[in-house]
């Protein structure tokens, strides 16, 4: 095992990995920006090493950076988080070039997946379903029009290299297409440096459930059961669940299989989510994440599994210390994540000073976070306050507990506002408690209040 | 006295009567002082005479990085070896006395005082330097990234050794400027 590991990555997840790094006897070297000089990981990690100022691209997002302050700290491994640096195979590659293992799936892996478009064509070879669609890129905005008329509208356009909820546009209406079309290839290059795009069926009465995938240098592929991700705003997820309410469990076997079948065609090796549409016709392909996911606390809480534990025994050539026969989910577990975000304001940024900040507590509650009181939310990151993680014997006690936690849960400072007290109305929404919501449910509901 | 005082010395064969010996003593008296400064026990030493190395490790909290110490580099490099020692939180630049300023790391890296092994420093303590005069170098993934005096003054006090990890905005020297700020 590796003894000395790196986190490139900051805020609740850099925490989460320096905690079960010391559970392991790993010792740890948080790299940080100015911003984040006090900040609670870089009391609790072994060493720290200012990497550069605020701004991401100069520190979170510098390669060289980081593997010079894993070179002079001695750090064996990476462990990039999610966001950031997670996903980009050059970054692999570079680790790999400064005899550094990157904590995640081979550089070519990850960029055959990132490009969704290859993915996509991957998949369909692995014989898994996906939406009606461009199994390519489309190169021009007639070729666009012309598969949506075949598709049928909705559609939704999406950027091969996008993620993070960025880089797609949903149209409805024929008139709507070219614009769309063009808008979303600008954004494509903006954000990502790729301007290509593909058009697939959209459909807003379908869940979004994700399959969480642990596979070994041993040819182990082991499914850690799904998770419903349909509470969405803008393709941001709010709550997240597991099990999948209301949707059969031999559909979600399938499903599961589906994603096994998929990380075995591909070579996965490290933790990574299969993400699925499901409708009432049957379940699609969307896309991979080579990374772990802000939501995997849910997936822990009923397996009993530390998925960061895995990645790293896999990073450091060992098998999975679980088999597929050893998964057996228990009861159900659901998270909402505390944005630090006016909903009142379109959910705008709040940065601010915090001046109270007091988690719930309790039986079978988990928080991750990395605030405190006198925590400064900056407008540099992104506005994840907390996670909030909550278990039950049933979806019923668990969503009873999610509505106590959420009241229990203190937090104020000046200009900050979160979405606690918006999640905690979703929660008691009758059709969420009855599980009839979609990944359009959110935007529906909140419509008559904004 | 110190290796440096010693004229017979020669360097190219390495041996000499006593010169190891002296090297040896040099080396322990940095350690015996490092381990004074040090606000935690020590975890491992480790000397290697032939690229004259100090390695040292303290209990966790503080940097393990390895403080690697040229034996050749002047009194003033080693006197503030201390500074590889601090806290895990990096603290910010010491206090500027009136009329002090602090050159900081421009980026993560390791830093050296000369332009080549063996060549002369770029600057010694009571060097006058220009603004835009270049201090140092800062090695990043092979690539040697010059650092530049940001005001004009005198130097007062050299804060990092040569081959020093440094990390973003690590104090480098004090300069007693001499220009309007």
């Amino acid at each position: 095992m590796f003894d000395k590991v790196l986190i490139a990555n900051r805020g609740e997840i850099a925490l989460r990995v320096v905690r079960t790094c010391q559970e392991m006897g790993i010792r740890t070297v948080a790299v940080h920006s100015t911003a984040d000089r006090d900040s609670a990981v870089v009391r609790l990690a072994d060493e720290a090493v200012q990497i550069g100022p605020p701004a991401p691209r100069q520190s979170y997002l510098s390669a060289a950076a980081i593997v010079e302050a894993a070179l002079m700290t001695g750090a064996r491994a990476i462990h990039p988080g999610y966001g950031f640096l997670s996903e980009d195979p050059d970054f692999a590659e570079i680790c790999a070039a400064n005899d550094l293992v990157f904590i995640g799936p081979p550089p070519d892996v990850i960029a055959k997946l990132g490009d969704k478009a290859v993915a996509r064509e991957l998949m369909t070879a692995a014989g898994l379903p996906l939406l009606p669609g461009s199994t390519r890129t489309i190169d021009s905005a007639n070729e666009a029009l012309e598969l949506a008329d075949r598709l049928g509208f909705p559609v939704i356009i999406k950027a091969a290299a996008g993620g993070g909820g960025r880089g797609m546009a949903v149209v409805r209406e024929r008139a709507d297409l070219l614009p769309a079309y063009q808008r979303t290839r600008a954004t494509a290059q903006a954000v990502f440096g790729d301007s290509r795009v593909y058009v697939e069926r959209y459909c807003d009465r379908a869940r979004h459930v994700e399959v969480q995938i642990l596979a070994d240098t041993y040819g182990n592929v082991v499914h850690l059961g799904e998770r419903d991700c349909s509470v969405q705003r803008r393709h941001q997820k709010l709550i997240e669940e597991t099990p999948a309410p209301g949707l059969s469990r031999a559909m979600m076997a399938d499903v599961a299989d589906a994603a096994v079948r998929g990380a075995r065609a591909i070579g996965y090796v490290g933790a990574g989510t299969f993400e699925f549409l499901v409708d009432d016709q049957g379940f699609y392909f969307m896309e991979i994440n080579c990374r772990i996911q802000v939501e995997h606390p849910v997936t822990e809480m009923v397996t009993g599994v530390d998925i960061v534990r895995e990645q790293l025994l896999v990073a450091a050539g060992r098998p999975l210390s679980v088999s597929q026969g050893d998964v057996e989910p228990r009861g159900v577990s659901v998270e909402c994540r505390i944005n630090a975000e006016d909903p009142e304001r379109d959910f705008a940024p709040t940065p601010g000073l915090l001046t109270r900040f007091a988690p719930p507590a309790g039986p079978f509650v988990r928080v991750d976070t990395h605030a405190a009181p006198g925590y400064r939310i900056t407008p540099y990151y992104d506005s994840l306050l907390a996670k909030l993680v909550v278990w039950g014997p049933d979806r019923e006690q668990a969503l009873d507990r999610m509505r106590r936690a959420l009241a229990e849960f203190e937090i104020a400072g000046g200009g900050v506002r979160t979405t606690s007290e918006l999640l905690a109305r979703v929660i008691d929404a009758p059709g969420f408690r009855n599980a009839e919501h979609t990944t359009g449910f959110l935007e529906q509901w909140l419509a008559p209040v904004s | 006295m110190t290796i440096m005082d010693d004229p017979q010395l020669d360097l190219e064969t390495g041996d000499d009567g006593g010169y190891h010996a002296l090297l040896l003593e040099q080396m322990r008296r940095s350690v015996a002082a490092m381990a004074g400064d040090a606000a935690t026990p020590l975890r491992r030493v480790r000397l290697s005479l032939g690229a004259a190395t100090v390695e040292v490790e303290w209990e966790s909290r503080i940097p393990a990085e390895p403080v690697h110490l040229p034996v050749m580099t002047a009194p003033a490099a080693i006197a503030a070896a201390p500074a590889a020692v601090a806290p895990a939180v990096a603290a910010p630049p010491p206090g500027e006395a009136p009329g002090e300023h602090v050159v900081t790391s421009p980026l993560v890296g390791t830093f050296y005082t000369t332009p080549e092994p063996g060549a002369p420093p770029f600057v010694k303590v009571g060097d006058t330097v220009v603004a835009g005069q270049q201090i140092g170098i800062v090695e990043a993934m092979k690539l040697m990234n010059p650092v530049e005096a940001d005001r004009s003054g005198t130097v007062l006090r050299l804060l990092a050794g040569s081959g020093d990890a440094v990390e973003y905005e690590q104090a480098l020297i004090v300069i007693a400027a001499t220009d309007e700020e």
